[in-house]
């Protein structure tokens, strides 16, 4: 039985793996623009519907907002890295002048990667035991 | 997550739960306020509640914060 939590987390990453595999095998067709794909991530608003709730059944509590909450602190924290990366790499592959498609699909990128490690940690915190209340 | 370093808090809710007519992790869990899950990760001592959560299962069972949760604190 998952919680509301592990299947939001379940169907992001779902999404961000199905909008990943759409760019990749648009991309020898449409080129920079198959981030149109990127699209496919706007499902992970419906994510709002398993916090539905039924009668008195709580849905999220304390342990599920301390898992969300250290998930976000390192979904935050790898997009960063990422970024800072990503940043001292670009000139050595763009040289002067980074394309502006680069610039603008890295944010689709960004948040790709947010979403994906948001659930993977989640996801792994729930296996493993939660942050204690402290 | 516990550390082996930390001190460690063990609790007796599956052992409450039994004396209180096998009362389910449902019934309690709705009576606190929480999810099924955290009470199966409680008594499987993946979790540690915070104060007000320890409060309300001990009042849940009727008795005192420290018939429900011990404290071991392993630098003693």
């Amino acid at each position: 039985m998952m919680s509301a939590v592990q299947k939001q987390a379940w169907f992001n990453l779902i999404v961000v793996a199905v909008a990943a595999v759409t760019i990749i095998s648009l991309y020898p067709w449409l080129g920079a623009r198959a981030i149109g794909g990127a699209g496919i991530l706007g499902l992970c608003g419906l994510g709002a519907l398993f916090h539905w709730r039924h009668g008195r059944r709580v849905v999220i509590d304390e342990r599920d907002e301390l898992i969300n909450r250290r998930a976000m602190v390192w979904a935050y924290g790898v997009v960063w890295v990422v970024f800072i990366i990503a940043v001292l790499i670009a000139p050595r592959l763009f040289g002067d002048s980074v394309p502006i498609a680069v610039v603008q699909n890295s944010v689709w990128v960004a948040f790709m990667i947010l979403l994906a490690t948001q659930s993977i940690v989640a996801l792994v915190q729930y296996r493993l035991g939660a942050p204690d209340a402290e | 997550m516990p550390s082996k370093s930390r001190p460690l808090v063990t609790n007796r809710i599956r052992e409450l739960r039994f004396h209180r007519g096998e009362m389910t992790q449902e019934r309690l869990a709705v009576q606190v306020g929480v999810t099924r899950q955290t009470i199966i990760a409680l008594e499987a001592g993946k979790y540690v509640p915070s104060l007000l959560l320890a409060f309300r299962i001990a009042a849940a069972f009727g008795v005192g914060l420290d018939e429900v949760f011990q404290f071991h604190d392993k630098a003693r």
